[in-house]
């Protein structure tokens, strides 16, 4: 697949470091010249040193054949144009904005730009690093609104249905793995003492799914 | 008319001026707190050494210039970022007839463009094209009714319909 990544800073470069190690073909564009040097000696991908708003600029990165297009300068606004430009002049199947804080969020939800806000990935990351240590989440949803959990079934809950472990909104029992036989539990399943659990969590919730588990996970 | 002004630069500073003086209600949105503050100054009602007319500033942007002759209108100062929308709805913008979107940066000024049409309903957005090359992206799309630069217009005082 082919990838245009507009930003070679830290993220970026190190973003097209790893695509083109895995056998993509990347374009990345700067506006700086020397930010080229962050891709390294080993980059076999292209660099193109100008304006990401720049059409010729784009199409020379390849814009034009890109399965994939990722916006990563330090300006959020730029980034938010890049995405949809990409999209809709470029018609580039897979767009990804990076926004450095929230303020251009609702904007991008409305246009339907697929974005990650990096402030509140670190924030939230931080925050369950704190708070919840055993509590790491297999997948993150959004911003971090929402994770999958897998934690195993203290012995104090045997017998107990897994659907007591539901609250409307935060927790949802998603899949149960007993034996090495994963399935769906069904309305009326019982919990054992070792099941593996799967759950989906509001992250607001984790403290308190935490405390349903006795904060014993293993 | 009320008009938000989004850049408190030279170009916002002169603009709610003379928007002001033609007898608009202007709120002017500058991220700058300084440059908000100074352009606060320069535009209070009752001020004195207000120039007898003419004058619209001699300062750069946010460099402590002259007053600005601001009547029969007004010009509110509202110091934040035009691309939040909490900001655009303290400078009024669910009761603004028009915005012109005026920062130095045309992709900020496509995103408010985009900001005030598609989340606030405001009925008219001209922008500020900085880069002719730019002006492709300023377009309906992202909410810009108008989008001009200082060639565009020197083109169209020039000869009428040769600018755009």
């Amino acid at each position: 697949m082919h990838v245009v990544i507009v930003g070679c800073g830290r993220s970026g470069a190190a973003l097209a470091r790893l695509l083109a190690a895995e056998g993509d073909a990347v374009g990345v564009v700067d506006v700086e010249p020397t930010a080229r040097a962050r891709l390294g000696h080993a980059f076999d991908g292209q660099f193109v040193a100008g304006d990401g708003l720049r059409r010729p600029v784009l199409e020379a990165a390849g814009v034009g054949r890109a399965g994939a297009f990722v916006a990563l300068t330090s300006n959020d606004s730029l980034n938010v144009v890049l995405a949809r430009v990409a999209r809709d002049v470029y018609r580039v199947p897979q767009v990804l904005g990076r926004l450095h804080d929230a303020d251009r969020a609702p904007l991008c939800a409305e246009l339907g730009l697929s974005v990650v806000t990096s402030v509140h990935m670190t924030v939230d990351r931080v925050h369950r690093m704190l708070r919840h240590v055993r509590l790491e989440p297999e997948q993150t949803f959004g911003n971090g609104e929402s994770l999958l959990v897998r934690a195993t079934v203290p012995a104090y809950l045997e017998g107990r249905p897994a659907a007591e472990l539901n609250v409307a909104g935060e927790i949802q029992v998603v899949e149960l793995t007993r034996a090495g036989r994963s399935s769906i539990p069904g309305a009326g399943a019982l919990l054992q003492a070792g099941d593996l659990v799967s759950f989906v969590v509001a992250s607001r919730a984790l403290g308190r799914l935490r405390g349903f588990l006795g904060g014993r996970w293993s | 008319m009320r008009v938000i002004v989004a850049g408190g630069g030279r170009v916002g500073a002169e603009l709610a001026a003379v928007l002001a003086a033609a007898g608009h209600d202007v709120v002017v949105v500058e991220v700058d707190a300084g440059r908000a503050a100074d352009l606060a100054r320069r535009t209070a009602p009752g001020r004195d050494g207000a120039p007898a007319g003419g004058g619209y500033g001699t300062g750069g942007a946010g460099g402590g210039g002259q007053d600005l002759v601001t009547a029969p209108g007004s010009v509110r100062v509202v110091t934040g970022s035009a691309c939040v929308v909490e900001v655009l709805e303290e400078a009024g913008a669910l009761s603004a007839d028009a915005l012109v979107a005026c920062t130095g940066d045309d992709a900020e000024n496509l995103v408010v463009a985009a900001l005030a049409t598609r989340l606030l309903e405001v009925p008219q957005v001209v922008a500020r094209c900085n880069h002719e090359e730019n002006r492709w992206l300023l377009d309906e799309t992202w909410g810009v009714g108008a989008a001009v630069s200082f060639a565009s217009a020197l083109a169209a005082a020039l000869a009428p319909g040769a600018g755009r």
